[in-house]
C-alpha cells in the first residue's frame, strides 16, 4: 500500500490524497458538511435561540391599550399616547425542577404546593410584603380576631375572578379549599397543625368566613393564611372541582386567581405563565414567564451567560465569577437554607404530647456505640450523650465552612432552623458556639469517649448544590476529635422512609432549601411522635415548651418563652446547627432592573415584582 | 422465546428494584402528615398488598398493555413515554446517523492505513471518544459553542440547532466504538488468504477494501450499531440531563428523584423491549449479510 508523505507540496499532497485515499476523501467530505452545519447554525441561530429564550418582543400600541401596560409602574413604561413601542416583557428562569401539577388542595405535594402560590397563579388570604417582613392583605380586605382568641373572621375581597372563567371567588370557595385540604386522606402540608388545633371553617355570608380553633395557636394564622409556608391555604374554585371532579381537577391547570395564568405545565420540562387579564390587583409588568427545567447547574449558568434565560440560581463558589461578568449580576433572595446535623436515635417518648401511646414503629433503643444517644432511663447517660453532642457541635468550624465552601455567601448557624428575620430579632450572645477542639475533647473525655467517636453520617441531597461538600466537611471536623466518621450520600427521598419508620440512630446531615417565614417552632413540632416525619428526636422537653407557646398571643410573651426554648436547644444540642446558606440568584442585568421578592419563602417567585430596564 | 423469557425476567427485576429505590409516599406526603395518613396513602397506592400480589397485578396489566398510571402525575405512563420517547428518538436518530456516517468510513480508513498517520489520528479520536465522560464532553461543547462562540443554544429542545450539541456529545461515543470495531474486524479479514489472492490477481485496493473486506467484516459492526441505536433510543441519562433534553433519560432521572416508580418501570420495560426487538432485527440482518448464518 502506498503511504502519504509530507515531502510534497500541498497541491501534490491533496492530489495524491484524492487519488489514493478514498476514506480520507469521505472523511473530509463529512467533516466539511458537519462544520458547515455548525457554522450555518452559528450564523442563523445566533441570538435566535434566545427566542425560546425567550425574548419574543411584544408590540404595545400604547401603554393604555392593555391592562398590563396601563398598570405598570410609572416610569418603567411610557404612559403617554405615543407611537407603538416594542416592549420585551418576557422573562425566563432556569430551575432544577418544575415539579408537576396536582391541582386539588388535598392532593398537592409539598413542592408543587409551594410553587403554585409563589409563581403567582394561586393566592392566599395574605402575603408577605416584598422587601419587608410584614403581612399584607391579598384575597381579603380585613380580618379580626374573635374575642376569645380562638378564631378569626375574614372579610373577602369582592370581584376576585378565577382563571378559566370559573367565576368570582366567594366564601364558598374559601370554605371548600380549606375543608378539602384537611380532609381525611389529604396529604397537605398543614394537616398536622390543622388537626391538632381542631380547625374548622364556616361561611358567614358570601364574602365573610369564620375560622375557629378549639385551642389557641400562635402558629395557625401565619401558617394557613399567609403565603410563607407550604401549609398556606390556596384558594381554589369550588365550581371548577364540582364540574371537573377530583380526577379532572387534578390535571386541570385553569384554576387560581393570581396575576398569572398557567399556559403550559410540562412536568420535567417547562412551565409557561401568562399575565391574567382579569386580575383583581395590579396587573403584572412582566407578561410572560418561562420557567425552564435545567437540572445541571453548569448548564443553568451557561444558559444564563448566553442569554437563553434571564435568571438562574448560582452555586456559591461561582457567584463571584458571575458577578464579575459585564451583563450579569447576583442577588441573595428569600431566606437562607438551613444546614444541620441530626444526631438520630433520641427516642425518649412513650406517648405523644396528647397522651397517645407511640405507635406503630419500634424505635432503636439505647446503644453505647451511638454515644450521642443517651439511655432515657438514666440521667447520667443522658448527660453523657448531651456532652457528646455539644462536643460534636464545638468541633465544627462553621466560619471555615462559610468562607471556604460557601464562598462567604452564608453565615454560621447556632440555633436549629431559626432563620432571619426572627433570628436577628431574638438573638442572644450566649447561644454562640465556639469552634474549640480542646474544649470538645474535654467534654468527650468526661462523657467516657476520650478517643473520639465513630459513626456513620448520611448526607441527603436535593436541596442545596453544596450540601455534600458541607456534610463531608462536618464529618471531617467531627472525625478530628479522634474517631472515624464515615459518610454515605443518599437522596432525601431515598432516605425518608427510614426517617418515617424511626429505624435509624446514625448521624444525618440535612440541608433545607431556603427557609420560610413560619416560626421554627412549627418545624420543631414535627418532632412530635404523632407525625410521619421525625428525624430521630422525640423528646418531651422542647415539645412541652412549644405547646406552652401555642397558647400565647402576645409577641413579647412569645419571645420570652422562645428564649427558654432556644436556651434548651443550645444546652442540649438535640439538633446541631451548622450554617445558613444564602440562596444566590444570577440575573441578566442588561435586562432586569430589579426583582423584589417577599421575605416569606425560599421559593423563587413574585414575578409580578420584576422590572426591566 | 428467548426474548419473551428475557422480558419476563426484566419484569421481575424492574419490580424488585422499584420497590427498593424508595417509597413514593416520601415525596407525596408532607412532613406534618400523621402516621395514619402515611398508611392510608399506602393503601391507596396498593403498597399494603403482599409484594407477590403487587407483582402479579403488575405483570397482568403489562401484558394487557397497561403500563400503569404515574404515581405523582396521575397520567397514563404509556402516554408520558410516548411523548418523551419521541424526543429521545429524535436525538437517537441524529446521533446514530453520525455514528454510521463517520464511524464506518473512519474505521475503514484506519484499517486500510494501519500504522499510518491517519490511523494514529483516528485511533486517538476513538480512544478519546470512549475515554472522555459524556457529561464532560457535553459541558465542554456547551462552553465552546454556546458560551464561547454563541453559535448554538446551551440547552433544551427548541429549533434544529438545539439538536447539534447533544448529538455530538451522544454521537462521539458511538462513533468511537464503531471506528474501533470496524477497524478490528477489517484487520482480521485483511490478513486472510483470499485478500492476498485478490491482491495477487491485481484487484484494485479500493475494490478489495469496500467489496471484499468490509462486506465480510460487517457482522460485528452491525451488532454494535444495533445495540448502540437501542441504547440511544431508550434515552441517554447523562446527555439528556446535561442538555436538559426532555427525553426518556431525563424522565428517568426525575422519576428516580421523585420515587415515581411506575414511570421508572415503564422506562425500563420499554428499554428491555427495544433491546429484545433490536436483537431480533439484528439476527434477521445477519442472514441477509451472510447467508451461511441462516444455513447453520
Amino acid at each position: 500500500m502506498q503511504r502519504l508523505t509530507f515531502t510534497s507540496t500541498p497541491a501534490t499532497f491533496i492530489r495524491r490524497l484524492s487519488k489514493h485515499h478514498v476514506g480520507a476523501f469521505v472523511l473530509t467530505y463529512i467533516f466539511v458538511i458537519l462544520m458547515a452545519l455548525v457554522f450555518t447554525a452559528g450564523c442563523s441561530g445566533n441570538n435566535e435561540h434566545s427566542a425560546e429564550s425567550i425574548t419574543s418582543p411584544e408590540i404595545v400600541a400604547s401603554s393604555t391599550s392593555t391592562p398590563a401596560a396601563s398598570t405598570a409602574d410609572a416610569g418603567d413604561i411610557a404612559a403617554t399616547e405615543t407611537p407603538p413601542v416594542i416592549v420585551d416583557r418576557t422573562f425566563s428562569l432556569a430551575q432544577s425542577s418544575v415539579m408537576f401539577p396536582a391541582m386539588v388542595p388535598s392532593q398537592l405535594p409539598v413542592g408543587s404546593g409551594g410553587y403554585i402560590h409563589r409563581w403567582g397563579v394561586y393566592e392566599t388570604a395574605m402575603t408577605w410584603s416584598a422587601g419587608k417582613p410584614e403581612l399584607e392583605n391579598r384575597l381579603i380586605t380585613d380580618w379580626e380576631m374573635d374575642s376569645d382568641g380562638l378564631g378569626w373572621t375574614l372579610h373577602l375581597k369582592k370581584g376576585v375572578q378565577f382563571h378559566g372563567g370559573w367565576g368570582e371567588m366567594t366564601a364558598e370557595d374559601f370554605v371548600w379549599s380549606f375543608e378539602d385540604e384537611i380532609r381525611e386522606t389529604s396529604i397537605h402540608s398543614g394537616i398536622g397543625l390543622a388537626r391538632s388545633t381542631g380547625a374548622t371553617i364556616e361561611a358567614i355570608d358570601t364574602y365573610t368566613v369564620s375560622i375557629r380553633l378549639d385551642q389557641t395557636s400562635s402558629f395557625f394564622f401565619e401558617a394557613f393564611l399567609s403565603n410563607g409556608s407550604g401549609a398556606a391555604t390556596k384558594i381554589f374554585s369550588k365550581a371548577r372541582a364540582d364540574a371537573l371532579g377530583v380526577d379532572g381537577a387534578f390535571l386541570d391547570i385553569s384554576g387560581g386567581s393570581g396575576p398569572y395564568v398557567f399556559e403550559k405545565w410540562n412536568p420535567g420540562d417547562e412551565v409557561v405563565l401568562q399575565a391574567f387579564d382579569g386580575y383583581h390587583g395590579i396587573s403584572p409588568y412582566v407578561t410572560t414567564v418561562h420557567i425552564l427545567e435545567i437540572k445541571e447547574p453548569a448548564t443553568q449558568l451557561a444558559a444564563l451567560r448566553t442569554g437563553q434565560v434571564d435568571a438562574s440560581l448560582v452555586p456559591a463558589p461561582l457567584a463571584a465569577d458571575i458577578a464579575s461578568e459585564p451583563h450579569l449580576g447576583i442577588q441573595s433572595f428569600g431566606i437562607p437554607g438551613s444546614q444541620r446535623l441530626y444526631p438520630q436515635g433520641q427516642f425518649c417518648m412513650d406517648e405523644t404530647l396528647s397522651g397517645t401511646p407511640v405507635q406503630p414503629f419500634p424505635r432503636p433503643g439505647y446503644d453505647p456505640e451511638k454515644p450521642w444517644v443517651g439511655d432515657c432511663e438514666s440521667a447520667v447517660s443522658v448527660e453523657s450523650a448531651r456532652k457528646v453532642r455539644v462536643a460534636m457541635s464545638m468541633a465544627i468550624d462553621r466560619q471555615s465552612i462559610v468562607d471556604n465552601i460557601l464562598g462567604g455567601f452564608g453565615r454560621p448557624s447556632y440555633l436549629p432552623e431559626v432563620v432571619p428575620p426572627l433570628l436577628d430579632r431574638v438573638w442572644q450572645d450566649r447561644w454562640f458556639i465556639p469552634y474549640d477542639i480542646d474544649a470538645a475533647k474535654i467534654l468527650l473525655d468526661e462523657a467516657g469517649y476520650p478517643s473520639g467517636i465513630d459513626g456513620l453520617m448520611r448526607i441527603t441531597t436535593g436541596s442545596h448544590p453544596l450540601e455534600v461538600e458541607i456534610g463531608q466537611a462536618v464529618a471531617q471536623f467531627i472525625g478530628a476529635l479522634g474517631g472515624d466518621v464515615t459518610t454515605e450520600v443518599i437522596t432525601y427521598s431515598g432516605n425518608r422512609p427510614s426517617v418515617v419508620a424511626r429505624e435509624r440512630s446514625d448521624l444525618w446531615f440535612r440541608s433545607s432549601g431556603g427557609g420560610t417565614a413560619e416560626p421554627p417552632e412549627i418545624s420543631q413540632l414535627r418532632r412530635n411522635p404523632e407525625n410521619a416525619f421525625n428525624p430521630g428526636m422525640e423528646i418531651k422537653e422542647p415539645l412541652a415548651i412549644i405547646s406552652e407557646m401555642d397558647s400565647i398571643t402576645s409577641t413579647e410573651e412569645l419571645d420570652e418563652v422562645r428564649e427558654r426554648l432556644y436556651d434548651s436547644f443550645s444546652h442540649n444540642m438535640w439538633i446541631i446547627p451548622v450554617v445558613l446558606a444564602d440562596q444566590i440568584l444570577g440575573l441578566n442585568t442588561d435586562k432586569i432592573e430589579s426583582w423584589r421578592m417577599s421575605s416569606g419563602s425560599g421559593y423563587l417567585g413574585d414575578f409580578e415584582n420584576i422590572r426591566f430596564k | 422465546m428467548t426474548g419473551a423469557l428475557t422480558l419476563l425476567g426484566v419484569t421481575f427485576l424492574v419490580f424488585g428494584l422499584s420497590r427498593i429505590q424508595g417509597d413514593p409516599r416520601s415525596v407525596l406526603i408532607s412532613d406534618d402528615a400523621s402516621i395514619d395518613q402515611w398508611q392510608e396513602m399506602g393503601k391507596q397506592l396498593g403498597l399494603d398488598q403482599p409484594v407477590y400480589k403487587q407483582y402479579m397485578i403488575y405483570v397482568v396489566n403489562l401484558v394487557q398493555g397497561d403500563l400503569g398510571t404515574s404515581t405523582l402525575q396521575k397520567k397514563p405512563v404509556a402516554g408520558i413515554l410516548l411523548e418523551r420517547g419521541w424526543n429521545s428518538a429524535l436525538l437517537a436518530v441524529t446521533a446514530f446517523s453520525l455514528t454510521i456516517l463517520i464511524g464506518v468510513p473512519l474505521g475503514v480508513l484506519s484499517a486500510a492505513k494501519t500504522g499510518g498517520i491517519s490511523d494514529y489520528v483516528i485511533r486517538m479520536f476513538a480512544v478519546l471518544g470512549q475515554a472522555l465522560p459524556s457529561y464532560w464532553v457535553g459541558l465542554l461543547l456547551i462552553l465552546i459553542f454556546a458560551v464561547g462562540l454563541d453559535w448554538l443554544p446551551a440547552a433544551r429542545k427548541s429549533d434544529w440547532t438545539s439538536l447539534i450539541l447533544p448529538t455530538l456529545a451522544l454521537g462521539w461515543l458511538g462513533v468511537s466504538g464503531q471506528i474501533r470495531i470496524v477497524r478490528s474486524s477489517m484487520l482480521d479479514i485483511l490478513d486472510s488468504e483470499y485478500v492476498r489472492l485478490a491482491r495477487a490477481k491485481g484487484v484494485t485496493e479500493r475494490a478489495i477494501i469496500w467489496k471484499h473486506v468490509l462486506r465480510n467484516a460487517i457482522v460485528s459492526p452491525v451488532t454494535f450499531a444495533s445495540l448502540t441505536f437501542a441504547s440511544m433510543l431508550t434515552g441517554s441519562i447523562v446527555v439528556e440531563t446535561v442538555f436538559a433534553w426532555p427525553g426518556l433519560g431525563l424522565l428517568s432521572v426525575n422519576a428516580l428523584n421523585n420515587s415515581d416508580y411506575t414511570i421508572l418501570q415503564g422506562v425500563i420495560m420499554l428499554a428491555a423491549l427495544v433491546y429484545v426487538l433490536f436483537s431480533f432485527v439484528t439476527d434477521v440482518v445477519y442472514t441477509m449479510i451472510d447467508p451461511r448464518i441462516r444455513i447453520q
